[in-house]
């Protein structure tokens, strides 16, 4: 399910055909030193397990290390009526000390206390809630394969990003009533392969709003990238993600953010948030369905 | 006395003549001793030495006017001439008798048109001038020009930059047709081409902030790949500058490159560029002359903040068939013009282009690029017809198209004009250009393959009419009114799925329609000999018509309520009255002081949010949530000549205050949305600064110095905080220069040189990690500048022999862009690296560093 159009990919596609073959090279940048702020990774999710919140702080631009852990911080999530304590499991990553499950339609809130990032002495707090949608009904799904696809995920000079891949195409309704937004990511053999942010797939219905999906393509398999090959007898499972405006909002601007600046795009700005006090990260919350099939090698 | 005065006239009646000279030559010589004269003592001189009695009007004090001589020694008939010119009278030689006569004091008024003597074509701004008066006009653009003064006996001398100056001793005793054919320039005649009385227009006119290129100027200079472009010359002037490197966009003072109104024939052309803005649709040989405007916004035009690129198409030639042409590396050119029937009424011209970079793709060993085609065209038309001297039409079109296909993608899009306009004299003193316009810019883009396949077009289409009228009331008073309706119609996007397979519906964002419409009526009016004043007002009027749909927005631009409009129906009305004023005062012959204000409103604008601005931008008009923006300018000017005015330098002060400006969210989603308008934010801009330049016009040496220093600002609610900041084209240094040498009758080379201040950029300064990747965060809005950008391009042309009996010219063109190889950043990137993802890398990205290039241009 490719965005209906790329200015990326239309702009390199007009400047090859121009043979036009720009240059680039690293340069060096001087920038101001920035205030460090809370980072935030945190997920609520309808699979009824420990859920996770990651926190970190920010850093300079050119900083070369793992981000620095946030410790000690209490870290809690609310339904409104049930409380979900989090203990820290690891520097800067806090589990829910019991299993749960979200709830659709229900409200989530996260807090977060004890915590000095900006290290003036004072402890700050911060919020993020988000609702859990409904999840959607997935009727099926196929694997086809393409001898010569171009990717749109990734940079578009990202030249391991084209070449033998396999797709996987969806079969679904969607709902003519709701603005929806979805999220895709598959697992082969259970092991998630999708795993970072730039490889999910989201999507919004705006140019297809109540149409049957017609077997488009939602999943990508590079079969020059090792984690993603697929070998006869694999099950393959897509997780279709039922996520809000928010964070559907979020993962777009982070990846438009993550393909880069050009010529053809808007002047840079910073993504949008659902914590307050100046965290960055996002607070998700959402219902995940799950479609497996067995993948025959031709 | 008396009856000398009686008989005097008898004679006049009864020889019926007003030519002064008399046709009987004599030989006499007058031989002078003084540089001047009282006019009696002087006739004495004569009688002495000629033997030739003089009579003349006894009540005309004549007896104590001096007459000023030059030389020592004249025939009797120049002598004569310069009494008459000097003391406005007319003269008779019968028999031994002189007769001198005053001439009836009355206003007349001189009329008519000037053209190029080789080709016939209209000259727009030319100057008509009167020595004696010290007093001239110019021609409009049509080449018209009419004076109004008192009956006399003067020296009238017609010039055009370029041109041999004409001169006429003529008496005007009534109203006179004087059409004029001014020999064009070559080499012979440069030498000797004279400076006219006017040359100093510079100085003496009232407008200011206003660049004239002759599209022989641009001609002369490099381009990138060859390719002659007007565009890219309006770039190289001072308060210019490009939107970002080989962009057809550019900024005027501060504004934006929408706020720029582009004519072509005087019909709107809504997107500049062909190939990404490489190249401008503008086919220079096409045209014949172009206008900038940066300020001092005349009455006549409006509807953009920040300049008019007023753009002519060249008649045709009316005297003989001929043609012109060039092979290119990037594309061919060929142009033919010509009278049609005889008799010199009707003329025509079409020139076309076509780029071929595409053929040379099918060479190319790589797949992807080899099944791509890539190319653009462009058809320029023009006849013009002159029923009489009253009476005159022009038809121009201009249709271009630019193409590109991959195996799955295609997207095509070009704009169409089309204008007719027809000049009437309803009399000497008013002349009349009634236009009626249509332009139109579409584009259309689309996939075949199977879910993903679409389609998706807009387009935006304008239909105008317009009634200009100049009135010549007198030499003192040039008045012009008129008022144009235009109506928009933009349909932003269309999109649908193509074929069973598709996945996408149709999707339509909601078409709209507008009027948009003024009047006007603006005099320029000189006190004396030195102060002229300009003033006009503009009252310009905006609607929303139905079918339209307006949408409300909450504080978080969430559609809160949707109203419908039937067809027809005007919902919504701006209406804006813009005053525009301008004032000259001549301090001495070569130098004056200018000072303008100029209010002006913007009723559409454009989702352009890059700098480098895309094919697929599309335009939109204000609406019940878009209020027009407005713009005040002041500027003041000083300007002075040397050296015989082939020197022309001038200093010009602007401040620009502007309204309602318009700038987009972060992460705009400007294309195919149906709310748009919760995209935009709102708010105000300023821009200030200093232009300095110098032009040469020396024999050999052609060309200008440029030095702008100049800041603009905004200031948007949800943009940056609400704070202050750069505008993406604030650049406050900029120095320029394009010059042109003649080494030989054959030999040009000719140099641009640019620099400026490195370009405002948003870099990040932070960053955060989040599932794998890194969340870049981002300084305040444009509080970094890119590297500093300088250039310098190079060309030669190469002249054939011209062979005597041989119509055929032809020229060689090398030009090298960017000749040191400067790697001015097109844009810079921050990514991750490949090898280690925790490191994170700055990086620019260059275009063409030494792009050398072979142009073969021809004309028969």
């Amino acid at each position: 399910m490719k965005k209906i159009y790329s200015i990326n990919k239309l702009a390199s596609l007009m400047l090859i055909a121009l043979g036009l073959f720009s240059c680039t090279e690293e340069i060096t940048v001087k920038l101001d030193n920035e205030e460090t702020r809370l980072s935030v990774e945190a997920k609520v999710n309808s699979d009824l397990k420990k859920h996770l919140v990651i926190l970190k702080e920010t850093s300079d631009v050119f900083y070369n290390q793992e981000a620095v852990p946030v410790k000690n911080a209490n870290v809690l999530v609310s339904d409104g009526v049930s409380n979900f304590t989090y203990i820290e499991v690891n520097d800067g990553v806090y589990e829910s000390e019991i299993e749960f499950a979200g709830e659709a339609g229900k409200t989530y809130t996260l807090s977060i206390n004890n915590v000095d990032v900006n290290k003036d002495g004072d402890m700050e707090e911060y919020l993020a809630s988000s609702t859990m949608q409904q999840a959607y009904a997935v009727d099926s799904i196929k694997l086809h394969f393409d001898s010569d696809h171009e990717s749109d995920r990734g940079r578009n000079d990202d030249e391991d990003e084209d070449g033998e891949f396999w797709l996987l195409s969806i079969y679904m309704q969607d709902n003519p009533d709701k603005e929806d937004y979805y999220a895709f990511a598959s697992r082969i053999n259970n092991l998630m392969v999708h795993d970072t942010i730039t490889e999910v797939l989201v999507q919004k219905d705006t140019y297809f709003n109540g149409e049957k999906t017609k077997g488009a393509d939602v999943s990508e398999f590079n079969q020059n990238k090792a984690d993603e090959i697929l070998h006869d007898s694999d099950i393959v499972t897509l997780e279709t993600y039922a996520i809000n405006k928010d964070y559907y909002d979020f993962v777009t601007q982070l990846q438009e953010m993550d393909e880069g600046q050009n010529m053809f795009s808007g002047p840079p700005g910073n993504i949008k948030t659902n914590i307050s006090n100046g965290a960055l990260g996002f607070f998700s919350v959402y219902s995940i369905t799950r479609t497996s099939i067995i993948h025959k090698a031709e | 006395m008396k009856n000398i005065f009686l008989s005097l006239i008898i004679l006049t009646l009864l020889l019926g003549a007003n030519i002064v000279l008399s046709q009987t030559k004599t030989s006499h010589l007058v031989k002078t001793k003084q540089d001047n004269y009282i006019f009696t003592d002087l006739i004495k001189l004569i009688k002495e030495q000629t033997g030739y009695n003089a009579t003349y009007p006894s009540k005309s004090k004549l007896d104590y006017k001096k007459v000023y001589l030059g030389k020592e020694s004249y025939q009797l008939e120049f002598i004569l001439d310069k009494i008459c010119l000097q003391l406005q009278l007319k003269c008779k030689i019968i028999g031994q008798q002189i007769a001198f006569k005053n001439i009836p004091p009355k206003k007349v008024t001189i009329s008519g048109y000037i053209k190029d003597k080789g080709n016939g074509e209209d000259l727009i701004g030319a100057t008509c001038y009167i020595k004696e008066l010290k007093r001239g006009t110019v021609t409009n653009p049509y080449g018209f020009y009419s004076l109004s003064i008192p009956s006399g006996f003067y020296t009238i001398s017609f010039s055009f930059l370029g041109t041999k100056t004409q001169s006429k001793v003529i008496e005007v005793e009534e109203d006179t047709k004087l059409n004029i054919e001014l020999d064009s320039d070559n080499l012979q005649m440069k030498e000797i081409m004279v400076r006219g009385d006017n040359a100093n227009k510079n100085v003496e006119r009232a407008e200011m902030s206003v660049v004239k290129l002759p599209a022989a100027t641009i001609k002369k200079l490099p381009a990138l790949m060859g390719e002659v472009d007007l565009i890219k010359t309006v770039q190289m002037l001072p308060g210019v500058k490009p939107a970002a490197e080989g962009s057809s966009g550019f900024s005027v003072r501060g504004g934006d490159p929408d706020q720029n109104l582009l004519l072509l024939d005087e019909a709107p052309v809504y997107n500049a560029s062909h190939l990404l803005g490489f190249f401008s649709v503008f086919n220079n040989d096409a045209l014949s002359d172009i206008k900038l405007y940066k300020g001092d916004m005349p009455a006549s035009t409006g509807g953009r903040l920040a300049s008019l690129l007023d753009i002519r198409m060249k008649n045709g030639n009316s005297k003989k068939f001929s043609g012109n042409g060039g092979i290119g590396t990037v594309s061919s050119r060929l142009t033919l013009e010509g009278p049609i029937g005889k008799n010199e009424k009707t003329s025509f011209m079409i020139s076309g282009r076509r780029s071929y970079a595409d053929l040379f793709l099918k060479l190319s060993s790589n797949d992807d690029i080899k099944d791509n085609t890539v190319y653009f065209y462009d058809v320029n038309a023009k006849v013009n017809h002159r029923f009489n001297d009253k009476n005159r039409l022009f038809v121009s079109t201009y249709l271009g198209k630019d193409k590109f296909t991959s195996d799955e993608n295609e997207l095509n899009y070009g704009n169409k004009t089309f204008s007719i306009r027809w000049n009437h004299l309803f009399s000497n003193k008013l002349f009349l250009n009634t236009t009626l316009l249509y332009s139109k810019y579409d584009y259309e883009i689309s996939n075949k393959l199977g879910a993903d396949a679409f389609k998706w077009v807009a387009d935006m289409e304008d239909f105008s009419a317009k009634l200009d009228f100049n009135y010549f009331l007198n030499s003192n008073n040039n008045i012009k009114f008129g008022g144009v309706f235009t109506n928009h119609k933009i349909d932003p996007g269309h999109a649908y799925g193509l074929g069973e397979q598709a996945l996408f519906s149709d999707y339509r964002v909601n078409q709209s329609n507008s009027y948009e419409q003024a009047l006007y009526i603006s005099n320029e009016q000189k006190f004396g000999n030195k102060l002229t004043l300009k003033y006009g007002l503009r009252f310009s009027m905006f609607n929303n018509v139905g079918k339209g749909t307006v949408y409300d927005f909450d504080d978080n631009y969430e559609v809160t309520n949707t109203k419908t409009y039937k067809s027809g129906n005007i919902y919504n009305t701006y209406t804006n009255w813009e005053p525009r004023f301008g004032l000259k005062y001549t301090l001495s012959p070569s130098s004056s002081v200018k000072m303008s204000y100029s209010r002006t409103s913007q009723y559409m604008q454009l989702t352009q949010n890059s700098t480098g601005g895309l094919p697929l931008d599309i335009w939109f008009p204000s609406s019940p949530n878009v209020k027009p923006q407005i713009a005040d300018q002041v500027a003041l000017g000083y300007f002075r000549n040397f050296s015989n005015n082939t020197i022309e330098m001038s200093l010009e002060g602007y401040y620009k205050k502007m309204k309602n400006t318009i700038d987009f969210k972060d992460f705009a989603d400007l294309l195919l949305n149906k709310e748009l308008e919760a995209e935009l934010r709102f708010g105000h801009a300023e821009a200030y600064g200093f232009e300095f330049m110098t032009k040469l016009n020396l024999n050999k040496l052609n060309g200008w110095f440029g030095y702008t220093w100049s800041r603009t600002e905004r200031t948007v609610k949800g943009i940056n905080d609400g704070k202050t900041y750069r505008s993406p084209y604030d650049v406050p240094h900029n120095f320029k220069t394009a010059i042109s040498y003649e080494l030989s009758k054959r030999t040009t080379i000719s140099a641009n040189f640019t620099y400026s201040t490195g370009a405002p950029i948003t870099y990040p300064v932070g960053r955060a990690e989040y599932q794998g990747s890194l969340i870049k965060i981002y300084s305040g809005r444009n509080k970094y500048r890119m590297p500093d950008n300088h250039r310098l391009d190079l060309a030669l042309t190469l002249k054939g022999k011209k062979k005597p009996g041989r119509k055929w010219e032809g020229e060689w063109n090398f030009s090298l862009y960017n000749a040191y190889g400067r790697k001015n950043p097109w844009f810079i990137s921050f990514k991750q690296d490949d090898d280690n993802s925790k490191v994170m890398k700055a990086e620019k990205t260059y275009l063409f560093t030494f792009v050398p290039s072979v142009t073969y241009n021809f004309k028969f």
